[in-house]
C-alpha cells in the first residue's frame, strides 16, 4: 500500500500546482477535485476511513460544488485578471517563489531533523471512533456545526443585501471607475 | 506503514503550493482555491499524525478543519459575489484602496 | 504659657484680615488693627514673662515645650509641630515684639495713604508670625519653614510700592538672591540629618556633642553651610546685593527688615546652634575673614553715597559684621548683647532718616536736602545720638561697651588684623554718618520749605535713643545653660577704651575738616585722579554689580541662548528623521495588496522558524 501513497501524493502535488498556474477557471476547479481525490487515496493508504467520508462530503461535495456554483453564477470562464500587462510572469512569482521555497526548505529541515523513533506507535481501536465522536468530542462537533451555521448566516446576509440592492436600483455606483472595466468577465 | 516524515513532507509541499498560489494570483477565485489547497495540506498532516499514532483525535481535528474550510468557502464566495457585483471584477487588488 | 501658640496665630489672623479687607476699610481702622495686634502680642509677652519668671528655678534655665501635632512621618523621621521656649527664645520674642511696636507706631505716621499702609501691616504681621515660628521651632524643619516665611514676607515688604517696575524687579532680585543662598541652609539641615539622624534641635545639640568629633569634616560642612545661609540672609559681602535692594522699600519696612528681622533670624540660628559651631574651629576663620571684608567693603561704600537711604543701609551693613566678629571670638552673650544694641542703633538711624526724608518732601540726595538743625532740634538730636551709637561714643553709648569688648576679645585672641579692621570700620562709619549730618544739617540751601513734623512721632525715637545709651548695656539675660558661656577677661580695658576714644575724636576731626567747611585744599585732594577713581569705585559698590554681571549673568544668558535651540534635540532630530524614513517605507508596505500581506506573514514565519530551529 505504500506505493499507493507515493503515487497519490505526487498526483496531489502536481494537480495542486496545475490549479494555481492554470488560466481557465473550470480547468483549475477540475484539477482541484483531482487533487482532492488523490488525497482520498492517501487517506486510504493511511487507513483513515472517517476522513475519506468527510473529504468526500465536505470538500468535494460542498466546497467544490460551491465553487462550481460561483463559476456558473458569475460566468467566470477564463482568468482575465492576469491577462493584462502583468500576467503571470516572473516579476510576479519570483519573489513569492523564493520566500515560499525558503519556508519550504526550513519546514522540511524541521521535519527531517525530528527524531521519530521516540514517538511510539499506539494501538488502533476501530470501534471507539464513533463513540469518541459523540462522547468526548461532542463539543468540537457542535462547535464545527455552529461555525457552519454562522458562516451560512453571514454568506446569506451578504448576498441577500446585494440582491435587494440590485432589485431596487441597478448598481451604477461604479460606472465611473472605468479603469477596472477591462477586467470584467465575458470578454 | 507510511513513514510519518514522508507524510509531513507531502503535507508541507501541498501547503507550500497553496501558499505560493495565494501569493502570486490576484484572482479572488484562485485565491480561494489556493486556501483550500493549504487547508487540504493541513488536513493531511493531521490525518497522517492521527494514523501514525493510531489515534482517532487527528481525524476529529481534521473534521473541524474541514468544517472551517467549508465555512470559509461560504463566506469567501459571498464576498466574491458581493465584490463582483460592486466592482465588476474579481481582482483582489481592486480593493487596495481600503488600506489604512 | 499655654497661650504660647497664640503668638503665631494672632499675627496670621491679623494678616489674613488685613489682606482680605485692607482695601476697603479706612486708614484708621487699619492702624487700629495693626497696632492692636502688636498690643495683644505685648500683653501675651507680659503674661509669658511673668509665667516664665514664676516657674523658673534660680541658677537653671526653664525649658518649656508644647507639642501641638505631628506633621508627617517618613520611616523613622517624624516632623512634629511643637513650640519650644527657653530663655534665648524669650529674649528674641521680647525684642521682636518691642521693635515691632515701635516701628508699627512709627509707620502709622509715616504712611499717608491707606493703600500703602495696609500691605505694610499685613506683611509685617506675616513677618512677625514667621519669625515667631522660626524662634519657637522645636526642630530644624519647622525652623526652615519659618525661615522661608521670613523671606517671603521680606519679599512682600520690599515690594510694597510694586506698581513701579523697578521696585518689583528689586524685590524679585532680593528673593532670588536669598533663595539661592537658602539652598545652602537646606543642605546644612540635610547634613545634620545625615550625620545625626534627627532634626530636633535639642537632640541635635546633645548628639553632636557625643557622637561627632570636634573639627570633623561633617561638622565643618554643616557649620559652613549654615554660615553661608545666615550670611546670605544678613547680606554680608558676596550677597550684599540683596541688602542693597532694601533701598526701594519704604523706610519702616527697611527698619523692620534690616534692623532686626533678618539679623535676628540669622543671629538666632547661630546662637541656637552655637554649641555646634563651637565644635568647628575652622569656621570661625571664615567668619572673621568675611566679616573683615564686609566691614571695609560696606563702610567704604557708605562713605561716598549721596542717596541717604543707601548710605544708612550700608552703615548698618557694616555694623552687622561686628556680630560675626563677636561670634568669631565665641563670646555668645556678647554677640547677643551686640545684636540688641545693633537693632536699637539701626532702628534709630533708619527711623530718623525716615523722618528726615518725609520732612524734606521725599528728597533723598544729601547734597540737596536742606534741613537746618535750628528748625529740627529733635531730629538733629536723634541723628547725633545715632551717630554716637554708630561711632561708639565713649562711655555714653552702649555700643561703645559692646564694640569695645568685641575688639578687646579679638586682640586677646591674637587676631590683631581683624581688630585693626574693626577699628578702621568704626572710623569709616563715623566719617560716613558725620558726613551725612554735616551735609544735611549744617549747609544752607535754597529748596522747598520743609513739612512740619508733629512732635509725638519722636516718642518711639526717644525710647530707642534712651535704649541706645549705656544705661541698658549688659542686661541680665536668662540664658544659662542654653548657649555656652565663655569666661571673658574684662580687665585692663582702659588702654583700649582710650584707643576707641581717640579714634572717635579722630573721626570727628577728619569729618569736620572734610565735610563741614571744605576748604580749597581738600577739594584739590578730592579732585586728584586717585580719589576720583576711589569715589567712583565706592559710589558704584566697588563695581560689584558689574562684576557679577560679567562673571555670572552674562555667561548664564550666553549659555541660555546657546541651549535655547536645544542642541540635544538636534541630535534627536536625526532619530526623528530616521523614524520618519522607516515610517515612510513601512507605510508603502501597507499597500492594501493582499499578496504583500501574505508575503510579510511568510517572512515572519520564516524568521520564527529560523529561531525555533537554530536556537
Amino acid at each position: 500500500m505504500v506505493w499507493v501513497f507515493y503515487i497519490a501524493a505526487i498526483i496531489t502535488v502536481i494537480a495542486s500546482i496545475k490549479v494555481i498556474i492554470s488560466r481557465n477557471t473550470m480547468q483549475a476547479l477540475l484539477y482541484f477535485v483531482i487533487s482532492l481525490l488523490a488525497t482520498l487515496m492517501v487517506f486510504v493508504a493511511m487507513n483513515a476511513y472517517l476522513s475519506i467520508f468527510l473529504v468526500i462530503i465536505l470538500f468535494i461535495g460542498a466546497v467544490s460544488l460551491i465553487f462550481l456554483l460561483l463559476l456558473s453564477l458569475l460566468k467566470l470562464r477564463t482568468d482575465v485578471v492576469e491577462q493584462n500587462k502583468y500576467g503571470i510572469n516572473p516579476k510576479i512569482w519570483l519573489g513569492p517563489l523564493i520566500l515560499a521555497f525558503i519556508l519550504f526548505v526550513m519546514l522540511i529541515y524541521g521535519i527531517t531533523s525530528t527524531d521519530y523513533s521516540t514517538l511510539q506507535n499506539g494501538r488502533i481501536d476501530e470501534v471507539a471512533t464513533a463513540n469518541l465522536l459523540f462522547e468526548e468530542y461532542i463539543l468540537i462537533i457542535e462547535l464545527a456545526v455552529l461555525l457552519l451555521v454562522g458562516a451560512l448566516v453571514i454568506a446569506y446576509h451578504f448576498v441577500y443585501r446585494l440582491y435587494i440592492n440590485q432589485d431596487t436600483k441597478l448598481p451604477t455606483q461604479n460606472k465611473n471607475d472605468s479603469g477596472e472595466k477591462h477586467d470584467s468577465v465575458n470578454a | 506503514m507510511i513513514p510519518l516524515m514522508h507524510s509531513f513532507i507531502f503535507a508541507v509541499s501541498l501547503f507550500m503550493v497553496g501558499l505560493l498560489g495565494a501569493m502570486i494570483r490576484r484572482n479572488f477565485f484562485f485565491l480561494l482555491l489556493s486556501l483550500m489547497i493549504m487547508i487540504n495540506g493541513a488536513v493531511i498532516a493531521l490525518v497522517a499524525a492521527g494514523a501514525y499514532w493510531q489515534q482517532q483525535d487527528g481525524q476529529l481535528i481534521a473534521m473541524l478543519a474541514i468544517s472551517t474550510a467549508l465555512a470559509e468557502t461560504l463566506v469567501g464566495s459571498a464576498l466574491l459575489i458581493k465584490m463582483f457585483y460592486r466592482r465588476k471584477t474579481v481582482n483582489i487588488d481592486s480593493l487596495s484602496d481600503m488600506k489604512g | 504659657m499655654n497661650l504660647l501658640y497664640l503668638t503665631i496665630v494672632i499675627p496670621i489672623l491679623s494678616f489674613l484680615l488685613l489682606v482680605c479687607l485692607g482695601r476697603n476699610i479706612g486708614k484708621g481702622n487699619i492702624v487700629v488693627t495693626g497696632i492692636s495686634t502688636i498690643g495683644l502680642l505685648c500683653l501675651l509677652m507680659v503674661f509669658i514673662c511673668i509665667d516664665y519668671h514664676v516657674n523658673s528655678v534660680p541658677e537653671t534655665s526653664l525649658i518649656y515645650t508644647r507639642f501641638l501635632w505631628n506633621w508627617f512621618t517618613i520611616n523613622d523621621l517624624t516632623i512634629t509641630v511643637a513650640l519650644y521656649l527657653d530663655g534665648l527664645s524669650l529674649i528674641f520674642l521680647i525684642i521682636i515684639v518691642f521693635f515691632s511696636l515701635v516701628i508699627y507706631i512709627f509707620a502709622a505716621w509715616y504712611f499717608s495713604s491707606s493703600n500703602d499702609i495696609y500691605p505694610f501691616y499685613a506683611y509685617g504681621n506675616l513677618l512677625i508670625a514667621s519669625i515667631f515660628l522660626l524662634i519657637l521651632a522645636d526642630n530644624l524643619f519647622m525652623l526652615f519653614v519659618g525661615w522661608e516665611g521670613v523671606s517671603i514676607s521680606c519679599y512682600l515688604l520690599i515690594g510694597i510700592y510694586y506698581r513701579a517696575m523697578r521696585v518689583s524687579y528689586s524685590a524679585i532680585k532680593w528673593f532670588v538672591m536669598t533663595h539661592i543662598v537658602d539652598v545652602f541652609l537646606l543642605i546644612g539641615i540635610f547634613l545634620i540629618y545625615c550625620g545625626l539622624n534627627t532634626l530636633n534641635i535639642r537632640e541635635v545639640l546633645s548628639l553632636a556633642n557625643n557622637d561627632l568629633a570636634v573639627d570633623s569634616d561633617i561638622i565643618f560642612g554643616i557649620t559652613l553651610m549654615l554660615f553661608i545661609g545666615v550670611m546670605g540672609r544678613l547680606g554680608l559681602f558676596p550677597f550684599h546685593l540683596g541688602c542693597a535692594q532694601f533701598v526701594v522699600a519704604p523706610m519702616p519696612s527697611v527698619a523692620l527688615l534690616q534692623s532686626f528681622t533678618t539679623v535676628l533670624s540669622g543671629g538666632y540660628l547661630i546662637l541656637r546652634l552655637s554649641s555646634l559651631f563651637a565644635m568647628s574651629s575652622d569656621i570661625f576663620v571664615y567668619m572673621g575673614v568675611i566679616a573683615g571684608i564686609n566691614i571695609i567693603f560696606a563702610s567704604c561704600i557708605s562713605l561716598v553715597q549721596n542717596d541717604i537711604k543707601r548710605l544708612v543701609i550700608y552703615i548698618n551693613l557694616s555694623q552687622i559684621s561686628y556680630i560675626f566678629l563677636a561670634f568669631m571670638i565665641q563670646n555668645w552673650i556678647l554677640s547677643l548683647n551686640f545684636i540688641i544694641s545693633y537693632g536699637v542703633t539701626s532702628a534709630l538711624l533708619l527711623l530718623s532718616t525716615a523722618i528726615l526724608i518725609k520732612a524734606c518732601n521725599g528728597e533723598r540726595d544729601i547734597n540737596k536736602i536742606d534741613c537746618s538743625y535750628r528748625n529740627h532740634p529733635l531730629l538733629y538730636g536723634c541723628f547725633l545720638l545715632s551717630a554716637g551709637s554708630v561711632s561708639a561714643l565713649p562711655w555714653i553709648m552702649s555700643s561703645f561697651y559692646t564694640e569695645g569688648d568685641i575688639i578687646w576679645g579679638l586682640i586677646t585672641a591674637n587676631k590683631m588684623g581683624l581688630g585693626i579692621i574693626a577699628l578702621v570700620g568704626i572710623l569709616l562709619s563715623t566719617l560716613s554718618i558725620l558726613r551725612l549730618i554735616f551735609l544735611v544739617f549744617h549747609h544752607k540751601r535754597k529748596t522747598l520749605p520743609n513739612i512740619k513734623v508733629s512732635y509725638w512721632i519722636y516718642i518711639p525715637l526717644i525710647v530707642l535713643a534712651i535704649l541706645a545709651t549705656a544705661i541698658f548695656v549688659y542686661l541680665p539675660l536668662p540664658i544659662q545653660g542654653i548657649i555656652p558661656i565663655i569666661d571673658f577677661n574684662n580687665h585692663n580695658q582702659l588702654a583700649l577704651q582710650l584707643l576707641l576714644v581717640s579714634i572717635t575724636i579722630l573721626g570727628i576731626l577728619i569729618a569736620y575738616i572734610l565735610f563741614y567747611h571744605p576748604n580749597p585744599e581738600i577739594k584739590e585732594i578730592a579732585s586728584t585722579p586717585i580719589s576720583k577713581v576711589l569715589i567712583r569705585l565706592w559710589g558704584n559698590d566697588w563695581y560689584f554689580d558689574k562684576l557679577i554681571l560679567l562673571l555670572l549673568v552674562r555667561p548664564y544668558i550666553y549659555i541660555a541662548q546657546l541651549i535655547q535651540r536645544d542642541p540635544i534635540s538636534k541630535w534627536m532630530y536625526f532619530i526623528n528623521w530616521g523614524i520618519k524614513k522607516i515610517n515612510f517605507q513601512i507605510i508603502s508596505l501597507e499597500s492594501g495588496r493582499l499578496r504583500w500581506y501574505i508575503m510579510s506573514i511568510v517572512t515572519g514565519s520564516i524568521i520564527i522558524l529560523f529561531l525555533l530551529i537554530l536556537i
